[in-house]
């Protein structure tokens, strides 16, 4: 009796633990997920470094009881670089000579960003919801540590994203994402080499019709190595030291050339 | 050949730094400069951001100037009291420099500044050694020898007070010029990232008369010491200074200095000078357009270079 009740207990036990996921899955229910990868998880900075090019890949999970889709996801990619509170001027005549006159600070700005997507992010949501997080170009916060005039912000923002889109450190590529099957996706990610070393962090985001399924997020770094790293840590944390080789360097090849000179 | 610059956070094509401090190592050889007046306008056109390539420029002086000092000492042509009485005023000078370069380059105004002391020094410069040098050329031609002139005898130097010796020199005049004059040059090192020799020469012989056989040896002892102090000084202040960058282009251009040297032999002096002069002018006036020419963007961002600069 005492071993059929135990069995009895047991059994209820696993009906309950049972439903519950059943239960759980029914509030997930038409909830995909995202699974990503990316190639690599550190970039270093080497002497030869030219830049470096990451592939995320990255698949649409469904569970049993998703409804099927008849129309395709849309998926949109976003690697943010470290933040700056960057200041940007500009320059104005000045009896003759052209001289920075204004500026604006503004606070945390990713250093990168780089969107990507299958199609046009504006065929993919709203401009609202493409706003709420922060997709695409326009819609990057940018806010000034002091208060200004509207008009005024939106010039500086504009020219702080011109002037990243030229030099490569900002970049929206609407067809940057491809589709390897119905629910498998690549990307890649191209780093120049004016690119900050820091933490990077790579978002993901799932649409369908306009609404935003899921969301995931992946992380990688870049740091300076060997020589590149050793220098650049010198220099900031025992400037002394770095600048007294300098000057030991200097002199060394100085007297070295006399030396050869003297020779021939 | 690639090579990532690891101060200036820029990757740079080391063949065309090579080239370039080789060419500018070759002038300096030929015309007996150290060059620096070239190095940094030139890393500028390039995309080295300013604040390097003044920090890293005037490390490039001590290489170039290193070799003619010791030569100079060597031959006894230094005249150590007066060299270190001007070192004295190129340290104040330069620790002033340093800490105007960081104000300016927090206020924006650092690469202005930075064009405008060029612009003004190498045009004056280089257009008082262009007429010069062509009225040598002239007289040299209708078969006259040059008229030296000589300095006169009594100056505003001999009559302030606190007077010195300098044996070497055989000279008796006060302090305060001797400091001025190296805290200009060592102000001016800090702010532009050069040596300071077409100053300090002209300045030596015209303002303090100095005899012209110990002028180019202080002048460089000067130098060699107030550049180095200017490299410590930035790379503890603004951490600009970028020793991959200096090493490409010390090697470079003290390779191109030997080359140059024996060029420079093959010339007369006073064509010599005028080439240089042009040379000058030349540079002068490419930065003046990028000053007053209107730029193609108006905007810029303040670049996050440099160990301090966030």
């Amino acid at each position: 009796m005492r071993a059929r009740g135990q069995g009895q207990l047991r059994l209820a036990a696993v009906l309950a633990m049972a439903c519950a996921a059943i239960f759980a899955g029914m509030l997930r229910a038409n909830a995909e997920t995202l699974v990503a990868a990316l190639s690599q998880e550190t970039v270093f900075i080497r002497s030869n470094f030219t830049g470096a090019s990451l592939t995320l890949f990255g698949s649409i999970e469904r569970d049993a009881s998703t409804v099927a889709r008849r129309q395709g996801y849309d998926v949109v990619t976003i690697v943010r670089g470290p933040d700056e509170w960057p200041v940007v001027r500009r320059k104005d005549r000045f009896s003759g000579i052209w001289l920075n006159r204004d500026a604006m600070r503004f606070r945390s700005v990713p250093t990168y960003y780089a969107v990507q997507s299958n199609r046009s992010l504006s065929l993919i949501a709203d401009p609202q919801v493409l706003s709420r997080y922060g997709i695409g170009l326009t819609h990057i916060d940018l806010q000034p540590v002091e208060e200004t005039l509207e008009a005024e912000r939106l010039v500086f923002a504009t020219a702080l994203v011109r002037l990243r889109l030229a030099n490569g450190l900002f970049s929206e590529a609407p067809s940057g994402v491809s589709f390897l099957t119905e629910r498998v996706f690549s990307t890649r990610i191209r780093l120049p080499s004016n690119i900050h070393i820091g933490p990077y962090r790579v978002e993901m985001y799932l649409f369908r019709d306009g609404a935003l399924l899921a969301r995931e997020t992946l992380h990688f770094g870049v740091r300076k190595t060997g020589l590149e790293s050793l220098l650049s840590e010198t220099s900031r944390n025992q400037p002394v030291v770095y600048g007294l080789g300098a000057v030991a360097i200097a002199i060394l090849l100085g007297w070295l050339a006399g030396l050869m000179f003297r020779q021939s | 050949m690639e090579v990532y610059l690891p101060i200036a956070e820029v990757t740079v094509n080391a063949l065309a730094i090579f080239g370039m401090g080789a060419a500018v190592g070759f002038l300096a050889g030929m015309f007996g400069i150290g060059g620096g007046f070239l190095i940094t306008p030139l890393l500028i056109f390039s995309g080295i951001a300013p604040a390097v390539a003044v920090a890293t420029g005037a490390n490039q002086v001590i290489a170039s100037s290193v070799s003619g000092m010791l030569a100079h000492l060597r031959r006894n042509a230094v005249d150590r009291d007066l060299g270190l009485v001007l070192l004295a005023g190129g340290m104040i000078g330069a620790i002033i420099g340093v800490y105007a370069f960081k104000i300016l380059r927090d206020l924006g105004y650092l690469d202005a500044v930075i064009s405008v002391c060029y612009v003004l020094f190498l045009g004056v410069i280089g257009g008082l050694m262009l007429v010069e040098s062509i009225r040598t050329i002239i007289q040299r031609r209708r078969g006259r020898a040059p008229s030296m002139r000589r300095p006169g005898q009594h100056s505003w130097a001999e009559r302030l007070p606190v007077k010195m010796r300098f044996k070497r020199s055989k000279l008796y005049i006060s302090v305060f010029p001797v400091l001025a004059l190296g805290g200009a040059v060592g102000f001016l090192s800090a702010i532009m990232g050069v040596g300071g020799g077409f100053i300090m020469v002209p300045a030596m012989i015209y303002l303090l008369r100095v005899p012209t056989n110990v002028v180019i040896g202080t002048s460089l002892f000067q130098i060699v010491f107030v550049a180095a102090f200017t490299t410590l000084m930035h790379a503890i202040t603004n951490g600009t200074v970028d020793i991959v960058l200096a090493l490409l282009l010390m090697t470079a251009s003290v390779l191109g200095a030997q080359v140059g040297v024996q060029a420079g032999q093959r010339l007369k002096a006073d064509e010599l000078r005028a080439l240089l002069a042009l040379l000058v002018l030349t540079v002068c006036g490419r930065l003046l357009l990028r000053l007053i020419l209107t730029p193609d963007e108006a905007f810029s961002i303040s670049a996050l270079i440099g160990a301090f600069a966030a």
